[in-house]
């Protein structure tokens, strides 16, 4: 970096955050304090979780504003636009907000502040965190009617790889240099290899994941009795719950595996590491990704990846050296995990903690933040398009729902008017005045 | 920040490249693996009338169950033309468990022939009298209705998520039903009740398996067909008649000629982000 970004004043918004765990509430969390850390001022908006309500700072010093929307569904809130509008605003101008910064195609907040702030003038960024398909229902809802109109008006895109990327410009039918790619992070430090047990421990094959048909658990349950008629001593430790887990334990039952198939079910994030200690092989069976942070912790922790080749994942981790890819078809996965168990048993599998360091220089948050700073100065520097601007890009994407677009804008823009006249920006911008509302 | 050395762009993200990140390998590399039309089926005009063909075929046969009952409801035709029609559709029935029916088992039909002969000569008396005390127009407008909602799950030799033979069957049958509370005599009932139900129940597998085998026979056969039905609409009504000579025209040259001009326009993305489909090994 030649020159220092910002510092700005930024505001992650998205439904999915702390108390929840995942892939979307980790990334805010550790890109809002490798933020803080590069001098940026961050709040997140979210909303509130049962009695978590009102704001919060979290013990690294972020202030998380839960905002008491209606939960309508899988997480998501009910957009409410005028319902909204005059909180989300509050927010923007308390904290002095230029760039808002949402996340998640699911999440209706962060799709409701997009606009809002757009609308109020602000700089948005929008990160993608997910693939869709172009052939079924609810994938064509989603882009035709929120994806398309939400992310025509924001400045600048952020996906998570370049297959993500790919997928969103053709869902939003955006312009490719607006869509930047930076992946995602892992706290490499929480997860290091155990020399002892890598060494020590019979070999073991782990499956980590909610055992779905996304996840692939019909695939698992498939490749784990065929592994063990081949291999006489090879084990598996599967964690994780989900529907399928009756499939997988009537498997056990069948194939009679009790004592070579250990089940574990629903892990705390933070127990991750002791598990992927105790194996050698992690296996990766999803059916669609659009990242995958699994596989990368289970890198860190020295364990060789057999995955599926599909989505982002085949740009995720050198191939070979870190990772086999094979086609999501039992056999092929069967052969590769025999072909890696053979390879750990000649002992031809990479130093884990050689491993755990090529992996901490390949992905790491402050890296993150760094480049995702670059993006924030992008969306500053470029002009922000005017309200007339606005209503014409929701116009230009189809009229039919054009209109309803163009009529809540207007909607927007109508109270947005009447709040300054009756709250105006300047009072609330006053800060270090204590306020109770 | 560490740049690759060789200078070219790789779809990888484990190693810092030299590029902006929203570069992504310029217009040779980006999206190169999107994929179009993997799964579309274009058809050709004469395939998409033959379709239309076997829809129209159905049509027909409905129609003419309705000419059938309304000449016999006003004594129109003899009973002997029921009896000729009766008799045609069981041996129709039996030419298709010989010749045409996928799993041949000539002891199991003749079993469910007469079982289900003897139901419906048992239950004939009810079925008859169930609906009688509604009023004739009613009863009219519900069949038609009953009839057309059949037609809409009709299996016409298409897998397409509307069609559940469930559905049209009951509702062809209940149609069917509506119409026979309006006959005096319970022996024309009968006949009627097992000509509809051998009508919907195994008419759609022996039409679409007589335009699989037989494609020409078939096509000869639905000519014949519209044209009576044609003839025999024009007694009750010369106007409905050529309404539905015009319907034919519509449905069996129109209608393929609009599918074949509007499938160009069938466009399909495929690529790495779709949703794989595991594949089952056979155990």
């Amino acid at each position: 970096m030649e020159r220092k970004i910002g510092p700005y004043s930024i505001a992650l918004v998205s439904d999915f955050f702390c108390p929840n765990a995942g892939g979307v509430e980790t990334h805010i969390y550790f890109l809002a304090q490798c933020l803080i850390n590069l001098g940026h001022r961050v709040v997140v908006v979210t909303h509130g979780y049962g009695d978590r309500k009102g704001v919060r700072y979290l013990s690294n010093g972020l202030k998380v504003y839960y905002l008491p929307f209606i939960v309508a569904y899988n997480g998501a809130t009910l957009s409410s636009i005028i319902g909204s509008m005059p909180w989300l605003r509050k927010v923007f101008l308390r904290e002095n907000v230029q760039i808002i910064h949402g996340h998640s195609t699911f999440s209706a907040l962060a799709h409701e502040s997009l606009m809002i702030g757009g609308l109020m003038g602000l700089r948005t960024v929008f990160t993608d965190h997910s693939l869709f398909g172009f052939a079924d229902a609810s994938a064509i809802l989603t882009n035709t009617l929120v994806l398309q109109y939400s992310l025509i008006n924001v400045d600048q895109i952020i996906c998570v790889s370049y297959t993500s990327k790919e997928n969103t410009v053709l869902r939003g039918k955006l312009d490719p240099n607006k869509v930047s790619t930076i992946p995602n992070a892992i706290e490499t430090s929480l997860f290091t290899p155990d020399t002892d047990q890598f060494f020590k421990n019979p070999t073991t094959i782990i499956f980590l994941g909610r055992l779905v048909y996304r996840k692939g658990a019909d695939l698992l349950c498939e490749i784990v009795p065929k592994v063990c008629a081949r291999h006489k001593t090879v084990r598996f430790i599967i964690g994780g719950d989900g529907p399928k887990r009756i499939e997988l334990e009537e498997m056990r039952e069948k194939y009679n595996l009790h004592s070579r198939v250990v089940m574990l079910g629903m892990l705390p994030h933070n127990q991750v590491k002791q598990v992927l200690n105790q194996g050698q092989i992690f296996i990766n069976t999803s059916l669609t990704e659009a990242f995958c942070m699994s596989i990368v912790e289970a890198a860190s922790c020295g364990l060789h990846v057999v995955s599926t080749r599909v989505g982002g994942v085949p740009e995720v981790l050198p191939i070979d050296e870190f990772i086999s890819l094979e086609e999501p078809v039992p056999d092929d996965l069967v052969e590769a995990l025999l072909k890696a168990v053979e390879k750990r048993e000649k002992g031809k599998l990479m130093d884990p903690n050689k491993k755990h360091e090529a992996v901490s220089k390949m992905y790491n948050w402050p890296d993150v933040a760094e480049r995702t700073q670059v993006i924030y100065q992008k969306a500053v520097e470029t002009g922000s398009p005017g309200r007339l601007d606005r209503l014409k890009g929701y116009y230009d994407q189809g009229i039919g729902f054009g209109i309803l677009y163009i009529v809540v804008a207007c909607i927007i823009i109508f109270w947005l008017k009447i709040l300054d006249i009756f709250d105006p920006p300047a009072k609330n911008r006053l800060k270090e005045k204590p306020k109770s509302q | 920040m560490t740049s690759s050395p060789t200078g070219t762009w790789q779809k990888i993200l484990y190693r810092k490249q030299a590029f902006p990140d929203n570069y992504s390998g310029g217009d040779a590399q980006f999206l190169k693996e999107l994929r179009k039309n993997v799964s579309v089926v274009h058809y050709d005009y004469k395939s998409a009338v033959y379709g239309c063909m076997n829809f129209l075929t159905h049509l027909d046969t409905l129609t003419m169950y309705f000419v059938l009952f309304l000449n016999i409801l006003h004594s129109n035709w003899s009973p002997n033309i029921l009896y000729t029609v009766f008799v045609s559709t069981i041996a129709l029935y039996l030419f298709f468990c010989k010749f045409l029916a996928v799993v041949a088992n000539s002891r199991e039909h003749a079993r469910t022939i007469v079982t289900l002969f003897l139901f419906a000569y048992a239950f004939t008396p009810v079925i008859r009298t169930l609906t009688t005390s509604i009023s004739t127009d009613t009863i009219y407008s519900t069949s038609i209705i009953t009839a057309i909602l059949s037609c809409l799950f009709h299996d016409y030799g298409v897998k397409a998520p509307v069609v559940s033979y469930p559905t049209s069957v009951s509702s062809g049958l209940s149609s069917a039903i509506f119409l026979l509370s309006r006959l005096e005599e319970d022996t024309p009932t009968l006949l009627l009740l097992v000509i509809a139900f051998t009508l919907h129940a195994y008419g759609a597998e022996l039409r679409n398996r007589m335009f699989h085998v037989y494609p020409v026979v078939s096509s000869l056969i639905f000519t014949v067909l519209s044209l009576f039905s044609v003839y025999c609409i024009s007694s009750f009504s010369v106007e409905l008649s050529v309404f539905w000579a015009l319907l034919h025209v519509f449905i069996l040259f129109v209608c393929p000629l609009i599918l074949i001009l509007k499938q160009t326009g069938k466009c399909t993305i495929h690529g790495p982000w779709d949703e794989a489909v595991p594949i089952k090994s056979m155990n």
